[in-house]
């Protein structure tokens, strides 16, 4: 156990110092806030393009408009208030077209575009100014805006505003992409943590020191640490950016229930390890750094399979096909992610799904484990399927390469 | 006394390839003990049996009197011929690390690494990066790292590649050293005047055989002829029980003397003192070197 806790310390400590992991744990999120940050800005600043009124004049040619107010002044004609704008007493004027009530047309004049704000303030004068002639029990705020669904989710007893059915459909897709990357980071530091020592030889130390075995749990557990730490840290900068961002109004609506992320972050565990240890594995048989990158980039693509059915998600969560990707093992974590918010998932379908999970996890540490050991003195020469399918089995030994024709010492 | 290695009868197959034959030997506490033999001879196999990386197929290994276990790996330190540090690591932290991991605590492993820092003139770059130093640097950290826990069996892969004879020197004072604490050496090497300068015995093995076994003099006296060496001016030809003379190598003033079956050195010495006209610098038992033995007992199969 305690060499176990040593190299776990160790490689965390070593790999947290590293450029490339400082980089990815903030200088992404700061790079998506700098990009979130423009796009809101140059949103907020369209809608306060323009002109925002202070004095605004208005024509009535419908008999509409009955509210006295001090920023709006009546004017009898199109030309006496064209007159007020000439001499700056007025910054815009609209007019109530004689049709206005059949159409709804109302013109507005001004020297340059007028903003948003100052639009929706005359709609909304115009609004109370017409329900002021209504007779109705209900409060003038019901009449302007009449409706304010909320649908309420039978199957998952929750609530579900506007606002919170984007951040519904958003906010899995943003934990799928913040875990695949996690996910990547540290399993891609194992794999070539794992090259590096083989390439200089360190490992031959190692396993003299520690059992190969204890060095892979140390890594794993190492490497898994850091990665929580950095979804943890995305997600605490992720939760202040979105605070500090008035604009952002929609995430707001995200409600998690805890145990939705309960359950995420088992399958985040079991996940990790699957997909790590996996890696590991490769790692040591891998010709080069170059190739296990490749290797590791392809399945962890695997990981993200589910992302391409979101759409299918929303018209029909029900489908066969999510089913099978949550007891695929290695689909199974994202697509609880994804679809858990949509549609209730039986407990048994979770509980078969955890079940394999743990079940493959286990397997292919343990195989990896025994690939790793086998392959730790092993040096340029890559093993067929058949001959790995031995060592899983136990037929071959470290460093050994016992082939039907030839045979070879790895180290000779 | 308990021996620090005792190897019994122990067989290593790879598939149809008998990498290891039959194998004993010993080695004790406070020797400087060779392991030699040419390349694909069997000597990593062998020392990564020992050192548990992998089993024999037959035979039994015993370290400090019980079989290989965690505890005894703590108190083995091993250096493999080809060997590596952590690139981007401080030379200290890395240590540490590896100290650690052969037990010790964090405290003592910065202590012993400070104190074989110096001792090593490298206590300067205890924090630059292992990428930072130069070859010969390396080379020295590596040896640290290997004895930092005291270990009390030392095995190590030619000791000597990729130094200089300064740190050679260094190298090789502080290996004797440590034989005089009681540390068991091994060392398996190409470099034969090492051995004949250093190892108290010495084993070679050959297709996975063992050829030679025993102690160093005693091997290179086995292997003597029966001749004698002689620098110096006379008529060798014509002296008493001289059966041939030979130029010994290139060197002109020195000769080989093949003498009759029958004829001793001091008969031969004794002859030498009764002619007048001869004159002698040198005067020894042809003795080999370890290298001609090597060749001679290595070619014996391989070759012929």
């Amino acid at each position: 156990m305690h060499n176990i806790w040593l190299v776990a310390q160790q490689e965390f400590l070593t790999n947290i110092r590293k450029r490339s992991f400082l980089f990815a744990m903030f200088g992404v999120p700061l790079l998506m806030g700098v990009i979130f940050a423009i796009t809101f800005l140059v949103e907020i600043q369209a809608e306060e393009d323009g002109i925002v009124a202070e004095r605004i004049g208005y024509v009535e040619q419908s008999e509409v408009l009955t509210q006295e107010n001090e920023i709006y002044t009546s004017y009898p004609t199109v030309g006496s208030a064209t007159t007020a704008l000439d001499n700056d007493e007025i910054d815009v004027f609209f007019v109530i077209t004689p049709l206005y009530l059949s159409t709804g047309e109302v013109r507005l004049y001004s020297y340059g575009n007028v903003s948003d704000d100052t639009r929706d303030d005359i709609e909304l004068f115009i609004s109370e100014n017409i329900i002021e002639n209504v007779v109705s029990d209900a409060p003038p705020e019901r009449l302007i805006d009449p409706v304010d669904t909320t649908l309420f989710l039978q199957n998952t007893q929750r609530e579900l505003t506007f606002q919170g059915l984007i951040g519904l459909f958003l906010t899995p897709i943003i934990f799928a992409v913040v875990l695949m990357m996690a996910l990547q980071l540290s399993s891609t530091f194992l794999m070539s943590g794992v090259q590096e020592e083989k390439g200089n030889h360190i490992m031959e130390v190692l396993i003299t020191s520690i059992t190969p075995y204890q060095l892979l749990t140390g890594k794993l557990l190492g490497l898994g640490a850091l990665g929580l730490l950095q979804m943890l840290v995305w997600i605490v900068l992720g939760t202040v950016g979105i605070a500090l961002a008035p604009e952002a109004d929609f995430l707001s609506g995200i409600v998690l229930p805890l145990e939705y992320i309960v359950v995420i972050l088992i399958f985040f565990v079991l996940t990790y390890f699957l997909y790590s240890s996996l890696l590991a594995g490769i790692g040591a048989i891998a010709g080069s750094e170059q190739e296990s990158r490749t290797i590791a980039g392809g399945i962890s693509l695997l990981l993200g399979v589910p992302l391409f059915f979101t759409s299918l998600l929303i018209f029909n969560p029900e489908s066969p096909i999510f089913t099978f990707m949550l007891f695929f093992p290695f689909t199974a974590g994202m697509t609880y992610m994804l679809k858990y918010p949509f549609t209730p998932i039986p407990l048994w379908q979770v509980m078969i799904s955890l079940s394999l999970l743990a079940v493959t996890t286990v397997f292919v540490t343990w195989a990896s484990a025994k690939v790793f050991r086998w392959a730790l003195l092993l040096y340029g020469k890559r093993p067929s399927i058949k001959t790995l399918w031995q060592v899983i089995r136990g037929k071959q030994e470290m460093g050994v390469i016992t082939d039907t024709n030839a045979t070879q010492e790895a180290s000779a | 006394m308990t021996s620090a290695i005792q190897v019994d009868n122990i067989s290593k197959w790879y598939g149809d390839f008998q990498a290891v034959q039959d194998l004993s030997f010993d080695v004790h506490q406070g020797e400087i003990f060779a392991v030699l033999g040419p390349n694909g001879a069997g000597k990593s196999t062998s020392i990564r049996m020992i050192l548990d990386i992998i089993k024999p197929d037959s035979g039994n290994i015993r370290i400090m009197g019980a079989p290989m276990s965690d505890a005894t790996k703590n108190r083995i330190g091993y250096l493999p011929e080809e060997r590596g540090l952590y690139k981007t690591v401080k030379v200290l932290d890395m240590m540490i690390y590896l100290g650690r991991l052969k037990g010790l605590d964090k405290a003592s492993a910065k202590s012993r690494a400070m104190t074989l820092l110096e001792q090593l003139d490298l206590a300067d770059n205890a924090n630059s990066k292992v990428d930072e130093l130069s070859k010969g640097m390396q080379q020295k950290v590596q040896f640290a790292v290997t004895i930092m826990h005291q270990p009390e069996l030392i095995i190590i892969d030619e000791p000597f590649s990729g130094l200089d004879p300064v740190n050679r020197l260094v190298i090789k004072g502080l290996i004797e050293d440590l034989r005089e604490q009681g540390t068991a050496i091994v060392m398996s090497t190409h470099q034969m005047n090492q051995v004949e300068e250093m190892a108290d015995r010495m084993l070679m093995i050959s297709r996975g055989q063992r050829k030679l076994y025993g102690e160093v003099h005693e091997i290179r006296n086995e292997y003597a002829q029966h001749a004698i060496i002689i620098e110096g001016e006379g008529q060798w030809e014509q002296l008493h029980g001289v059966a041939g003379v030979e130029d010994v190598n290139n060197r002109q003033a020195a000769k080989l003397l093949h003498l009759q079956p029958d004829v001793t050195m001091d008969e031969v010495l004794a002859a030498i003192a009764q002619s007048p006209d001869t004159n002698v610098q040198r005067f020894e038992r042809a003795v080999p070197s370890l290298d001609e033995i090597f060749i001679r007992v290595a070619g014996e199969k391989t070759y012929a």
